[in-house]
């Protein structure tokens, strides 16, 4: 035995360490907000509050009683963590990015910021917590008894002791003075609560490392080999068959549910969350935290089963092993490892469901009816503190009243599997919010109402055993004696285990109620909006809502609330840094980061109506709605866009690129050809210059040499007019301009004018023409006269350029597949591959010793064919001579 | 880069396989293979597997930690760069 004042005076020496960690917590992380405080592993730490009393003592208890069972509060969680990736992800990544305070809040976030629902999570919570919290206190007042009972800690076990309430009082004074002071102290809840959570991690470490240093002590000094730890094992463990049925599922989806929706679990997992790193470090070290406390429960119940006295309280071996051994300072670590379990539960349940009941109950109250002060920030303030102090009390002192209540007889874990049932429930609203958009708020409603009715009446009113509410004959026979509508065997469903039974009832009548009315009705447009906001929440940031919803206020209005809620420090941040200083109406963006805030201090749902309470008009786009719904599906067709465009525009930066490179070159052409044609104007009006100079300084020139230099002017000016002519047919045909008559003629007739036309030049340049093959009954459509002059040009340029020793020209035409082609060939130099194409350029002659002609005449005709959809050019590759073909298409014509 | 992406890819379906994996080696009808009246070095055959399992599911939990620290994550630029465009505000 411990004397009582030892272990009280250990407790508060245990209770001032701590509030000395809470204090050092708090200060470093106001100074170094990202410090160690905000590791990985002191998140994990905290999220081990999931180990309450009842695993420290009612794990050994459990397992004494039904072998392997008790690991799958265990296995539960162990799944959930491990499958982070799978759901624990989104939802954490909810909180974080919409400043979730609660799971009351998220859910009545996610149906549209709805009061109603929160109200009901919270109430539901609350009610669910109670049984958790008298668990606690029951322990540590069963542990305390037992550790100072004067006959001895195994005689206490064994003796069937009358719960110190007195104890159980001032454990739940204390409990509720730590979580008021460290829960308490500010309403941000987003500023996190360092302190407590630094407390709660050296909890963690504490009652890790006793309820090791128990096990290690009974595995070493009790047996020793393991098969002697098992010796004597209770049949239970021995023969498993019966172990695993139905229970055992129910208990693994119970604990697993639990992990996620107690408030308690809630609120360390997901409010006090700040990177994905936590989690993800949290994924395998909250497991193994769980498997290393379990690890020694089995040799623990062993042991106490083997070594103490029958009738032993199961639950109490954990201290009655080492007290019974006279191991007094193993005992007294075992103590203080229960006392943090459940100090620790306590402590943040109380501020998580204090939080919730502030939030989603109080302050819609207190909007509704006005009853809010109104006078200065620093009241708004205090009332909200004030509201969570109470309700810590109230939550803690709720939870003594059901131990008050519901006495003695039930064991820890039967206890504790009540409360898991009961927050289970907010399962299908959480799970579906964050997965299926059409769920709405009624559905979530009836769901959550449905499913906690017949929790409450299956499970937790017959848990008092006809103290409360329910009286005894109702468990045994039903209300009235109905049979049918026994709390233990609804609707005759009498074989199974009740929390099986219970669980299957709520659990199937929360999701038929919560799909079917679902489905039956209509979200709100807000809802509509907040599930795709939580839904992608992996795809977009909050701020797509700025887009949506269209809201005017006053900004002196807006900015009152702010300051009696944020205090006036934070509304002088949020509303000076925006420029918008003299602005008397407040920006979409202005409002949505004010109930932001506000958010993050009183949740969406009484933010809204505060907000809502200044906004005059609100309007939500139905069409941005329907644009963000289909966002997914929209980005897909828009990147498709994109590329499309993308290759379109690579295809007009390659046209434009050409088109410059040909603008370049006609540029480039352009130049040349006024540089050539100033050239070919300046020869002959050189030559008519100097000579009308001789004509007129020398008069005594005689008459013949006058002559001669007349005539020669006479040749230089006609040469003159001919070439400007011919710049002029050419500028006419190039800009498309003249209107030639387009007739059927015979092209033979042209050809044989030109040829006449050629015979003299070619007998003065001793040139032989020749006629060869010659065309029949060919029709072309075009101008007579226009063909006849690219024929004289073709013949007169082929005698021309004729320096061979016996020179010919050879004209020959056919009809072939309706092709007109006529060729004049000569069988002088040729023309060199390189001159083949600049040949056809304005100005441009060929190889001679002298200019001999305009340099325009190829040019010319060749735009001459081309204008009659013919084409002029040089036969490829001829060995001596040029040979040039015209080809024309002919036209049918029936004569 | 196309490696990185197949591993990545990898650890995800692993990472979303393990829930599911663990919950049916620790289900019934899987465990009751293992719910004999067997002992093994003196511990009854359930306690080795279930602890056994338990162990591996956290090994496996671990693992794939490590390989989701080691890529960048991904799901993160877009709070990156939200952080980023607020900042200017600030000043």
């Amino acid at each position: 035995m411990l004397h009582a004042n030892l272990v009280v005076a250990v407790c508060l020496v245990y209770v001032a360490i701590l509030f000395g960690v809470a204090f050092a917590g708090d200060r470093r992380a106001r100074k170094d907000p990202t410090g160690w405080l905000s590791s990985p592993l002191v998140y994990t730490l905290s999220i081990s509050i999931y180990c309450t009393s009842w695993t420290f003592f009612g794990a050994v208890g459990s397992a004494a009683a039904n072998g392997m069972e008790f690991v799958t509060i265990y296995l539960g969680p162990t799944i959930v963590f491990a499958g982070w990736w799978v759901f624990l992800r989104k939802l954490v990544t909810v909180g974080r990015v919409h400043n979730i305070t609660s799971v009351a809040d998220l859910i009545s976030a996610r149906f549209g910021k709805n009061p109603t629902l929160g109200a009901i999570v919270t109430l539901m919570a609350l009610i669910a917590t109670a049984p958790y919290i008298a668990l606690q206190l029951k322990a540590l007042t069963a542990s305390f008894q037992v550790i100072t009972f004067p006959a001895g800690a195994v005689v206490a076990a064994g003796s069937n002791l009358a719960p110190d309430y007195v104890v159980a009082f001032w454990a739940a004074a204390g409990l509720c003075a730590f979580s008021i002071i460290f829960g308490v102290r500010n309403i941000d809840v987003n500023e996190r609560h360092h302190g407590v959570i630094a407390a709660i991690a050296v909890e963690a470490i504490v009652k890790l490392l006793a309820l090791l240093a128990v096990g290690l002590w009974v595995v070493v000094e009790l047996a020793g080999t393991p098969a002697e730890v098992f010796a004597n094992a209770p049949v239970s463990l021995l023969t498993p068959e019966e172990t695993f049925g139905a229970r055992w599922v129910t208990l693994c989806f119970l604990a697993g549910a639990a992990v996620i929706c107690l408030p308690r679990q809630f609120q360390v997992t997901v409010v006090e969350n700040s990177s994905e790193s936590q989690l993800r470090t949290a994924s395998w070290l909250f497991p193994l935290y769980l498997f290393l406390i379990c690890l020694f429960v089995v040799p623990i119940a062993v042991a106490g089963l083997n070594r103490l006295p029958a009738g032993s309280d199961p639950d109490l071996y954990v201290l009655t092993l080492p007290l019974g051994a006279e191991q007094d300072v193993i005992a007294l670590f075992a103590f203080l490892g229960g006392f943090s379990s459940a100090t620790s539960m306590v402590i943040v349940s109380s501020i998580a469901l204090s939080t919730m009941i502030s939030n989603h109950i109080v302050m819609p109250l207190a909007l509704r009816f006005s009853i809010l002060p109104s006078a200065s920030a620093p009241n708004v303030r205090r009332f909200i503190l004030g509201a969570r102090r109470a309700s810590i009390v109230f939550i803690v002192f709720l939870g003594f009243l059901y131990f008050r209540l519901s006495g003695t007889s039930d064991a820890l874990a039967a206890i504790g599997l009540i409360s898991f049932c009961g927050v289970a429930q907010f399962l299908p609203s959480l799970v579906g919010g964050l997965y299926w958009r059409s769920a709405t708020h009624r559905g979530a409603i009836a769901g959550l109402v449905g499913g906690f009715i017949v929790w409450a009446y299956t499970l937790f009113l017959p848990s008092f055993e006809g103290f409360f509410l329910m009286p005894a004959s109702v468990i045994e026979q039903g209300p009235f004696g109905w049979a049918w509508l026994k709390p233990y065997a609804l609707f005759g469903l009498a074989d199974y285990d009740p929390l099986v039974h219970a669980t299957f009832w709520s659990i199937s009548i929360n999701l038929v109620l919560f799909v079917g009315v679902s489905m039956l009705s209509e979200p709100t447009p807000l809802a509509r909006l907040q599930s795709t906001l939580f839904i992608d929440v992996f795809r977009r940031q909050t701020e797509s809502e700025l887009r949506v919803i269209r809201r005017t206020a006053r900004v002196s209005e807006l900015r009152q609330i702010a300051d009696r809620i944020l205090g006036p420090a934070e509304a002088i941040l949020l509303f000076d840094g925006k420029g918008g200083e003299h602005a008397v109406i407040a920006s979409d963006e202005l409002i949505s980061l004010v109930e932001q805030r506000l958010a993050a201090h009183v949740g969406a749902a009484s933010a809204r109506s505060l907000v809502s309470s200044v906004v005059t008009s609100e309007t939500i786009s139905v069409e941005e709605l329907k644009r963000l719904a289909g966002e997914a599906e929209q980005i897909r067709a828009y990147s498709a866009e994109l590329e499309r465009k993308s290759r379109q525009i690579e295809a007009t930066a390659a046209q434009l690129a050409l088109a410059n490179q040909r603008l370049r070159e006609i540029d480039g052409q352009k130049d040349e050809f006024l540089s050539q044609v100033s050239h070919e104007v300046r020869t002959p009006m050189t030559s008519i210059r100097s000579f009308s100079d001789i004509l007129l300084n020398n008069r005594d020139i005689d008459e013949t040499e006058k002559l001669r230099f007349l005539s020669i002017i006479q040749n230089e000016s006609l040469r003159l007019t001919r070439l400007l002519d011919g710049i002029l047919d050419l500028n006419q045909m190039e800009s498309g301009d003249p209107a030639w008559k387009e007739t059927p003629f015979d092209p033979e007739t042209a050809l044989d004018q030109a040829m006449e036309s050629c015979e003299a030049l070619a007998r003065a340049a001793g040139v032989t023409l020749k006629r060869s093959s010659r065309a029949r009954k060919a029709w072309v459509y075009g101008d007579r006269d226009r063909f006849a002059q690219v024929f004289i040009n073709l013949i007169s340029n082929a005698i021309k350029y004729n320096l061979s020793p016996a020179p010919t020209v050879t004209v020959s035409s056919t009809v072939r597949k309706d092709v007109y082609e006529a060729r004049v060939a000569d069988n002088g130099p040729g023309i060199p591959e390189a001159e083949r194409e600049r040949i056809f350029v304005k100005f441009a002659r060929g190889p001679m010793p002298h200019p001999a002609g305009t340099g325009l005449g190829l040019a010319i005709s060749r735009q001459i064919v081309e204008r009659f959809k013919g084409s002029l050019s040089l036969v490829p590759a001829k060995p001596h001579g040029a040979e040039f073909v015209v080809r024309l298409t002919t036209a049918r014509i029936d004569r | 880069m196309s490696r990185w992406w197949a591993n990545a890819q990898a650890t995800r379906d692993a990472a979303t396989l393990l829930p599911f994996a663990a919950a049916a080696l620790l289900l019934p009808p899987f465990i009751l293979v293992f719910a004999a009246p067997v002992l093994i070095a003196g511990v009854p055959l359930i306690v080795v597997y279930v602890f056994g399992v338990w162990a591996t599911v956290i090994l496996a939990a671990w693992l794939l930690s490590r390989c989701h620290g080691r890529e960048p994550a991904d799901e993160n630029i877009p709070s990156k760069s939200e952080v980023e465009a607020a900042e200017p505000e600030q000043h």
